[in-house]
């Protein structure tokens, strides 16, 4: 008799629990706890019970049969009552039972393959519980049936022969949500079989075969799981009350999620306050960011530190542990009224820097009409400056003054850490006789003269000698880094329109060196005052200035150097207290961000005001759908590490760009967040410490060997990076290019995780071609993935030589490169098969 | 009863029998166990039914495989004893020959590496076999007793272009990990257990513990692809085959 009959009625079942629970009873106290009255009935369903229970001279137990089973019953239960994520990690999964679904997909399949055949072969795989014919999967009929199937079966990992993962795996884990994410693996015998093998049937049912059973084989050896959860603090610190900051702050607020806004300066503001008007934006700059700091300051949900520096950061993604540092203020920011009775008196000066040094301060100031906070301030660095004279804080009628504050310490405790402390200047102007006095300025000065707040109360003079210009010369780009953003074109454009109405007849010339040129013209090329030119200089001669280019000479009344944004100087020391890294021009770069920390703004390159608060609206609706959840979990696509074998050699820290690992005295750490899972540093480690959670070593290797078990010859194997060879190969499967059905693909999540091991070892299985295929060089989805592969390769090449040289091919396509896909696989297997032939 | 053992060399320089006889419990040894097999030292011509079966030397022609097969009938275990038997040895820097590791033959039941192996896991692994278990030994790689072992930094570049340290023939050695001084150390990469004797030398491991999760070529490659190595050091081929040439 079967388990199932055995299990099907409630009695026989109950008698299994109570066994299980008691260990041993005697006959009467059996009767007793089942309630029977007659003892045919107890002696009917025991003799049925068989080999699931044993009886010595006085009670009854249960066998190691009837152990296992009465714990399938437990382990069902639990899937079906769908019990909370602790659960996710189930304590059975060594026992496997598979289960098989073959989707004939509305007849696609089974044109080509005799699916009969298919399942005969497959019931007979180890561990296959059953096999099943299904049409359409996808289409998420007869849900019941299936459930029913998995639950009777007690199936607890399944493969599913149907199309690519790309196309319907979360459909999939949808339907069997009952059981775990990564016990659920996909044959894909539609788009790199089905579809791209017509006319050869046979070949077609036979690979399909094999990569059904590679994928049991695969699903046999995976182990649970443990997913760490992480309870997520509805917090944001930004850092950086510039535009983009304080965008975000607003956009979060309003979604009613706690944000601490940090300012290094003490007031809010950043680039754009000095801005005299932004281009394409109508209202005077200061205008309307005094209207937005103002919703700012009145939404409960935001708590604004100006003056303020982040010291420490500790914690991890959802719960991180900030401690801010408050610069001393020498005014109470509640008392002080904004009076200004205190600048009046202050006897010592100093360059205003929010004039860019145009103008004169005093030590005690307040940095422009409508900073936030509004009130006074003296700078930390500038108290040594201050001769304590006092008469400051005696003429506060607030007592707001108090040249004896000390710095303040204080904690916050955020979920996510947002970056937004924008760029700097650039500033090393030597070679363009940079001078104000003798009106050379910068883009940045040129903006405060145009500003009606500014030292020349907004009328467009000439510094020396306070008369209007007749001929302007704007200089474009200034610095001498090759990474060109838009920040420099939008604000030539406004300058093109601004000196048009406050200055009808001046003259003015825009220059632009032609090396530096983006592809996109934001100027327009035919206009006769933009002059894309190869060399320009700057020749300074008695009070007359000229920019002399190629061939001409223009006299200028004023220069303005329109200065490109460089990275902010504080960037590298940042770097110490939060994860990010920089790319080659010294921007922060967007892919190597760690989970929970984010940048925006100009700290990503020169971006103009458009952009930025673009980026702003962007980021805001991702982080509000983050923070929509209470917990998150760590991808179960991690690494785990193994600290009896790990010897602390740090190859792994020198593979893995997310800074995901680290050693710390003899102490090995993975940092779940951080990790992307691209399995990198397994193929480096050299003790083969470090174990992927899903895509292993043994399941790769094991692939690789059920798929050499394919009779014809020559056969190739392809390891495609899942973002791009795989999907490649699905898109020749789409269009239904026809290739060769010698060649066998083995999913990987990088190229990067192709071990040397993986291509020596199907050499050794009797493949007689290896293909690798990744994203195109500069867009590895893992960063340097698609790098250390191809050094690899380029060494098994070289240390091999012509016994492997030709039989080996590393191949960069993006994933609508499928007809690329396909010619290169029957290229390389012509060739294979040509020098077969030869050989012969 | 006393456990058979037999002994036996195939082509190799008998270092690893050396490393055997002159082991401080070698009398011990040899009080416990019934040596049926070992012409180094005995008379003794035929291969009989034994327990453990120690093999030093790698496997160059067909009378050796003749002779394997025929030992793994007769022997309960069979160990590769030294890493010319566990992995190839020394003989595969040669262009010509290729020295196999006895496993490409037959099935073994465990391995005693090293170039001769270390008295301390020689010794350890003598005990195991003769209390019948298996041979234990340290799944960690060198680095880990390194005496010169620093953390490598994130976004530290190495650059390789020397075998040997010049500091070695001055005398002069600064103590400093071989890495960052340029020179290739195959420490990452190689089984613990050695005490780390040549690089306390100040002379940089030569690999000869043999490599830990796979084959040394795959590994070196792997290690190596990491590295910036110099064009002279890419065609020097003797790195990838210092003890092992993969089976192609």
């Amino acid at each position: 008799m079967d388990i199932y009959s055995i299990l099907s009625h409630p009695l026989r079942r109950k008698i299994l629990y109570i066994l299980d629970k008691e260990g041993y009873l005697q006959y009467t106290e059996l009767m007793e706890r089942l309630g029977l009255e007659t003892t045919g009935q107890l002696n009917f369903h025991l003799k049925k019970l068989g080999t699931l229970i044993n009886k010595d001279n006085k009670s009854y137990f249960l066998t190691k049969e009837g152990k296992m089973i009465v714990k399938l019953m437990n382990l069902n239960e639990m899937l079906i009552s769908g019990e909370d994520i602790e659960y996710l990690n189930p304590k059975f999964t060594e026992m496997n039972r598979i289960g098989v679904i073959i989707c004939s997909c509305n007849t696609q399949v089974e044109e080509l393959i005799d699916i009969k055949a298919l399942k005969n072969y497959l019931t007979k795989i180890k561990n296959v519980i059953s096999v099943r014919i299904f049409d359409t999967l996808c289409q998420e009929k007869n849900l019941l049936m299936i459930t029913n199937w998995v639950k009777d079966n007690f199936i607890n990992k399944i493969v599913i022969a149907a199309c690519s993962p790309r196309s319907h795996l979360h459909a999939f884990e949808r339907i069997f949500e009952s059981i775990d994410k990564y016990n659920i693996e996909i044959a894909n015998i539609r788009e790199q079989c089905c579809w791209v093998h017509k006319g050869n049937s046979k070949q077609a049912l036979k690979k399909a075969q094999l990569l059904i059973e590679a994928a049991i084989e695969r699903i046999s050896l995976q182990t649970k799981l443990n997913l760490k959860k992480v309870e997520l603090i509805r917090s944001v610190a930004i850092l950086g009350g510039g535009i983009a900051g304080m965008t975000l702050a607003l956009n979060l607020a309003r979604a009613g999620i706690k944000v601490y806004l940090i300012e290094k300066a003490p007031t809010l503001g950043g680039k754009v306050a000095r801005w005299e008007h932004i281009y394409g934006v109508e209202d005077c700059s200061i205008c309307f960011l005094s209207e937005l700091i103002r919703e700012l300051a009145k939404n409960p949900n935001i708590e604004i530190f100006t003056n303020t520096t982040i010291e420490r950061v500790s914690g991890e993604f959802g719960n991180f542990t900030l401690e801010l540092l408050k610069k001393p203020r020498f005014v109470d920011e509640k008392r002080c009224t904004g009076c200004k009775q205190c600048i009046e008196i202050c006897p010592i000066e100093k360059k205003d820097q929010y004039e860019f040094g145009l103008k004169n301060r005093k030590l005690i100031y307040i940095p422009f009409i409508h900073s936030y906070p509004y009130a006074a301030v003296i700078d930390e660095e500038d108290i040594i400056n201050c001769i304590h004279c006092r008469t400051c804080e005696n003429i506060c009628v607030n007592k707001a003054i108090n040249l004896n504050q000390q710095p303040e310490k204080l904690q916050i405790k955020v979920g996510i850490k947002v970056i937004a402390i924008g760029a700097d200047l650039y500033t090393n102007l030597k070679e363009y006789h940079y001078d104000p006095k003798s009106d050379i300025i910068t883009s940045a000065e040129f903006e405060r003269i145009l500003a009606s707040d500014g030292p020349t109360s907004g009328n467009l003079i000439r510094l020396s000698n306070k008369k209007p210009p007749k001929t302007i010369s704007i200089i474009q780009t200034v610095c001498n880094e090759n990474y060109i953003g838009e920040f420099c074109d939008y604000l030539a454009l406004k300058y093109l329109e601004t000196i048009k109405i406050r200055c009808p007849e001046c003259k003015v010339n825009i220059f632009y060196e032609i090396n530096k040129r983006k592809n996109k013209f934001l100027l327009d090329p035919m206009d006769k005052r933009v002059h894309y030119v190869k060399k320009i200089e700057i020749l300074k001669s008695g009070n007359k200035k000229f920019v002399i280019t190629d061939e001409n000479k223009y006299e200028s009344d004023l220069i303005i150097l329109n200065i490109n944004l460089i990275p902010n100087k504080d960037l590298p020391n940042l770097r110490k207290t939060f994860d990010f890294t920089v790319n080659e021009n010294g921007f922060m770069s967007k892919e190597t961000l760690a989970s929970g920390i984010y940048g925006i703004g100009t700290i990503m390159g020169p971006l103009s005001y458009q952009s930025t608060v673009s980026q702003a609206n962007k980021l805001a609706i991702e982080i509000i759908s983050l923070l929509s959840k209470d917990y998150v979990i760590a991808e179960p696509s991690g690494i785990e590490i193994n600290e009896d074998k790990c010897g602390y050699c740090g190859l792994c820290t020198l593979s893995c760009h997310y800074n995901a690992i680290s050693i710390e005295e003899n102490r090995i750490n993975v940092d779940r967040f951080k990790c992307k899972g691209c399995g990198t540093c397994v193929s480096i480690c050299p003790t083969g410490a470090i174990k992927m959670n899903i895509d292993m070593n043994e399941k790769i290797l094991k692939t690789i060997e059920v798929y050499s078990k394919y009779p014809e010859k020559p056969k190739i194997i392809a390891f495609c990076c899942q973002s791009c060879g795989y999907a490649a190969a699905d898109e020749a499967g789409l269009k239904k290019i026809a290739y060769t059905p010698n060649i066998f693909i083995v999913k990987v999540p990088c190229t990067g995780r192709v071990d040397t091991f993986f291509i020596l070892k199907s050499f050794e299985l009797g493949f007689d071609g290896v293909m690798v295929i990744g994203c195109k060089p500069n867009s590895c989805r893992f960063i340097n993935g698609a790098e250390t592969i191809s050094k690899k390769i380029q060494m098994i090449k070289e240390v091999f030589g012509d016994k492997i040289k030709d039989h080996l091919i590393h191949k960069s396509l993006n994933a609508v490169e499928g007809n690329i896909f396909a010619k290169t696989v029957n290229q390389f297997y012509e060739k294979l098969k040509e020098e077969e032939l030869n050989e012969a | 009863m006393k456990l058979k053992f037999s002994i036996i060399s195939l082509t190799s320089c008998s270092g690893c029998i050396s490393a055997l006889i002159s082991l401080d419990i070698f009398e011990d040894f040899l009080e416990k166990v019934d040596l049926v097999y070992f012409p180094f030292i005995m008379d003794e011509k035929r291969i009989e039914e034994c327990d453990v079966f120690l093999i030093e030397g790698c496997v160059i022609d067909d009378e050796q495989i003749k002779l394997l097969k025929q030992i793994r009938r007769k022997a309960r275990k069979v160990v590769a004893f030294g890493t010319c038997a566990a992995f190839g040895g020394i003989l595969n820097l040669s262009e010509d020959i290729n020295g196999e590791p006895i496993s490409n033959y037959i099935e073994i039941d465990g391995i005693i590496p090293g170039c001769p192996p270390p008295l301390k896991i020689l010794g350890n692994s003598l005990i195991n076999l003769l209390e019948n278990k298996k041979i234990v030994l340290p799944e960690k790689n060198l680095c880990y007793d390194c005496p010169l072992k620093e953390n490598i930094q994130k976004n530290f570049e190495i650059s390789i272009d020397e075998l040997m340290d010049e500091g070695y023939k001055t005398e002069k050695v600064i103590p400093k990990c071989f890495l960052e001084k340029n020179i290739l150390c195959l420490g990452p990469i190689t089984r613990a257990g050695c005490d780390c004797s040549c690089i306390k030398l100040g002379i940089p491991c030569e690999g000869c513990m043999g490599p830990l999760k796979q084959d040394y070529t795959s590994t070196i490659i792997n290690f190596l692809s990491l590295l910036n190595l110099s064009d002279d050091l890419r065609k020097y081929k003797s790195i990838f085959f210092r003890f092992s040439k993969p089976n192609l």
